[in-house]
């Protein structure tokens, strides 16, 4: 892919969404970013794409405490940063916060073995005076809050550098304070620069996903994440896989729900795997390389740990629980079963490639039984149906079904309020598939399985009632079969793991 | 129909086996030749097509998000004009990552009138002519649906007054076509990784959706043409920052999109 196509893809979303924040970064379009580009233009050249410095602004800057960033800021007109200075070292204390926050949060991915962006020394005239990381203050007008923008590359598209923009002063928005929202943006905005140092073109998913778990993983007191979470967890019916359309794409910003589950799950290195892993195959999707470096290091892969982030997310909100999955998951929220009731039979049922559909029926039944039958055709691999009895503050125990034919799982719901069932679909390349999802708490598993009347029990005959048959009429029944060379209709294959949802082992 | 059901009592009857044969003829016959039976149903509306078979549809389902919710974005008429209609359509869908279908319309000698359908029964439809959500508009043809929906450009300048025929058309009807032979997107030149639709030149961003003020010629199922101007995105004052600055005032009312049309002599 070429430089000024994949610059598109990094700054992505603006504008208000469901979300309570809106997506950091401002989408460019292709003109503005070749522009850009090709003017190798810095937010104090008169060619820059805005936001930028005015012509006759004064812009200063100031070198962070560790000498590794360069800040660059004005105390007049829309950019102004605020002119307070404490410390009275004539620098407003703003560009310090930013030029400390940003030196916090390289040292942090540099712990967590992460390559930090090369010297843009050697990108132009127009670099910002020195081989430093500039971070320019400039005002965005409440339409974004950051943007990371690559100046060029050592290689075809990958080990790349460039700079930051950042808003000036946060006023209007909803952070908690000056000093957190700087933290998110360094942190996120500068994870962007970390993946430039790889290979900035993995797509939407990969690189804020993977950004807002980084924020995450600097401090988890920040709110990035959870903010972010309902984009995912109101939408898994959509594929993971496939990059979001249009200018404020919360979606990607949401998957930083399936990075943290990785970062948990498999540690840090796993993100830190899949970035190597991208200078290996420079033209590999992210989920491929995601894929290899977890049959690789963990003899996993993809598929297992899809279905398995699909289980934590039961273990959401007010149901989130440590020992269910996220450490804290009580923060995520957005997760939208789709309400059924007992029974339901519901044809041409979709699932796509990483995706999930939730489903939901009332609880207090002995049992409910959830089957997912394929159309005839189709491909079986890699699907999967949880069935999990819950309350509103947890998950009691998910059933588990898996492999080719009819999925069938069931759970005791007795005690549950509601069961919450998931199709998933695991693999990571392909079309949407369909199937018959059906639903029930009838004992007799019907209509979700045939209830085909066995021979009649001769005590029948005198008018008695058996609620099973006798030892006797087992024999009879089972005679009567062998007689006949008769063959009990197959039952759907069914695979019941009773978890009392707790976390699973490493996937084999 | 009425002929066979007489005479399969009386042949019954009389040949056994051979009348079930015969049955099976007559019924085959009934399959092969029932468009020489009178209708008795009424005409339906002239078509220009017969609907087609949509190609790459599971690719369009995951790339276009194709939510199985049907819209309930408010759409009313707002213009004065005699002749000619100015629609609004909610087009929230649910917000920036949609949790609604498009907005399916229909044009009607009343206005746009809205389809009861969601996406994906939509592409098994001929019912709809267009469709709308967010800044996304498309039309029923091609990659989009199974009817015949085209859309010609006009020369750039050309005002909405002015265009009077489908003459003004500049270039061919084209019907929607943003997936190749492969099923591989064909995107739109925003660098916001959107279909190419053939609608999709009434905007441009920048920084935010700004109205190009191209005028469409639509090319309907039943040949009828429409001249169409989409005027806005944004609520009015918004669209018209936009427009003028490359940047759009917040809160904006994205979303709220603005059709102005006339059925074409």
């Amino acid at each position: 892919m070429r430089l000024g196509a994949w610059l598109l893809l990094l700054p992505l979303g603006c504008g208000p969404v469901q979300t309570s924040r809106a997506p950091h970064e401002l989408p460019e379009s292709l003109g503005e970013a070749r522009a850009g580009q090709q003017a190798g233009a810095r937010p104090t050249s008169p060619q820059a794409v805005p936001p930028n410095f005015g012509a006759g602004e004064q812009v200063e800057s100031v070198v962070s405490p560790k000498g590794r960033f360069r800040v660059h800021f004005s105390r007049v007109g829309p950019n102004a940063v605020s002119p307070a200075d404490a410390d009275g070292n004539g620098v407003p204390d703003a560009a310090e916060v930013v030029g400390r926050a940003y030196e916090r949060v390289a040292d942090f991915y540099v712990g967590l073995g992460f390559l930090l962006p090369g010297s843009d020394a050697a990108v132009g005239e127009d670099n910002g005076g020195d081989g430093l990381f500039d971070v320019y203050l400039v005002d965005f007008a409440g339409r974004a809050d950051g943007a990371f923008r690559l100046d060029g590359c050592e290689e075809e598209d990958r080990r790349c550098v460039g700079h930051m923009l950042q808003e000036n002063d946060f006023t209007g928005y909803d952070y908690p304070s000056f000093e957190a929202a700087v933290s998110i943006l360094a942190s996120h905005e500068f994870f962007h620069a970390v993946q430039a140092a790889y290979r900035p073109g993995l797509g939407s998913v990969a690189s804020e996903g993977s950004a807002v778990w980084a924020s995450e993983r600097f401090d988890g007191s920040l709110d990035d994440l959870e903010q972010f979470s309902s984009s995912y967890l109101s939408r898994t019916d959509r594929s993971l896989v496939l990059d979001p359309t249009g200018p404020a794409a919360s979606f990607s910003y949401g998957a930083g729900v399936f990075f943290q589950y990785l970062g948990e799950r498999f540690g840090d290195r796993a993100i830190l795997a899949l970035w190597q892993e991208s200078l290996m195959s420079p033209t590999v999707p992210w989920y491929v390389l995601l894929d290899t470096v977890l049959r690789r290091e963990w003899g996993a892969d993809f598929d297992a740990a899809f279905t398995e982030f699909s289980q934590w997310n039961l273990s959401t909100g007010a149901r989130a629980r440590v020992d269910q999955g996220y450490s804290r998951g009580g923060g995520y929220d957005g997760l939208a079963p789709s309400a059924r009731t007992l029974p339901t039979q519901e044809a041409e049922v979709r699932v796509t490639t990483a995706s999930t559909r939730y489903f939901e029926v009332p609880g207090g039944a002995a049992e409910v039984l959830a089957t997912y039958t394929l159309n005839a055709g189709e491909d079986p691999a890699k699907l999967h149906l949880l069935v999990a009895a819950v309350t509103d503050t947890q998950v009691l125990r998910v059933s588990r079904a898996e492999g080719s034919g009819t999925l069938s799982a069931k759970v005791a719901a007795s005690d549950a309020s509601q069961v919450i069932i998931a199709v998933v679909d695991g693999r990571h390349e392909g079309v949407g598939r369909y199937g018959t999802l059906c639903l029930t708490a009838d004992a007799t598993g019907a209509p979700c399985v045939d209830v085909t009347p066995g021979p009649k029990d001769p005590e029948d005959d005198d008018g008695g009632c058996s609620a099973a048959p006798s030892g006797l009429g087992w024999m009879a029944l089972v005679l009567v079969l062998l007689a006949l060379g008769a063959r009990p209709k197959q039952a759907p294959r069914a695979v019941v793991v009773r978890r009392d949802a707790a976390r699973i082992r490493s996937p084999r | 129909m009425s002929h066979t059901e007489e005479a399969l009592p009386k042949r019954a009857g009389q040949q056994g086996l051979w009348v079930l044969v015969a049955v099976g003829m007559s019924l085959a016959l009934l399959v092969s030749c029932g468009e020489d039976e009178p209708k008795v149903e009424p005409e339906p509306e002239p078509q220009v097509c017969e609907a087609s078979q949509v190609t790459c549809t599971e690719q369009t389902i995951d790339r276009l998000s194709l939510l199985s919710t049907v819209s309930t974005g408010e759409v009313r008429e707002e213009g004065t004009t005699a002749g000619e209609f100015h629609t609004f359509v909610d087009s929230r869908a649910g917000g920036l990552t949609p949790t609604m279908s498009y907005t399916y319309l229909r044009f009607t000698p009343t206005g746009l009138t809205q389809v009861q359908v969601h996406d994906q029964a939509a592409l098994a439809s001929t019912d709809w002519d267009i469709a709308v959500r967010r800044y996304t508009m498309r039309v029923n043809s091609g990659t989009s649906g199974p009817s015949c929906v085209a859309v010609a450009n006009t020369p750039e300048g050309t005002t909405f007054a002015s265009v009077t025929s489908k003459s003004a058309a500049a270039g061919e009807f084209k019907t929607e076509a943003w997936f190749d032979a492969s099923c591989t997107l064909i995107p739109d030149d925003s660098g916001l990784g959107g279909p190419a639709t053939l609608l999709g030149g009434f905007w441009t961003y920048q920084s935010c959706v700004e109205m190009t003020g191209r005028i469409f010629i639509v090319r309907l199922a039943d040949g009828r043409h429409v001249k169409l101007e989409v005027t806005g995105y944004y609520e009015p004052s918004a669209q018209q920052v936009c427009n003028e600055t490359h940047s759009v005032p917040q809160p904006s009312g994205s979303g709220s999109i603005r059709i102005k049309w006339a059925f074409l002599p």
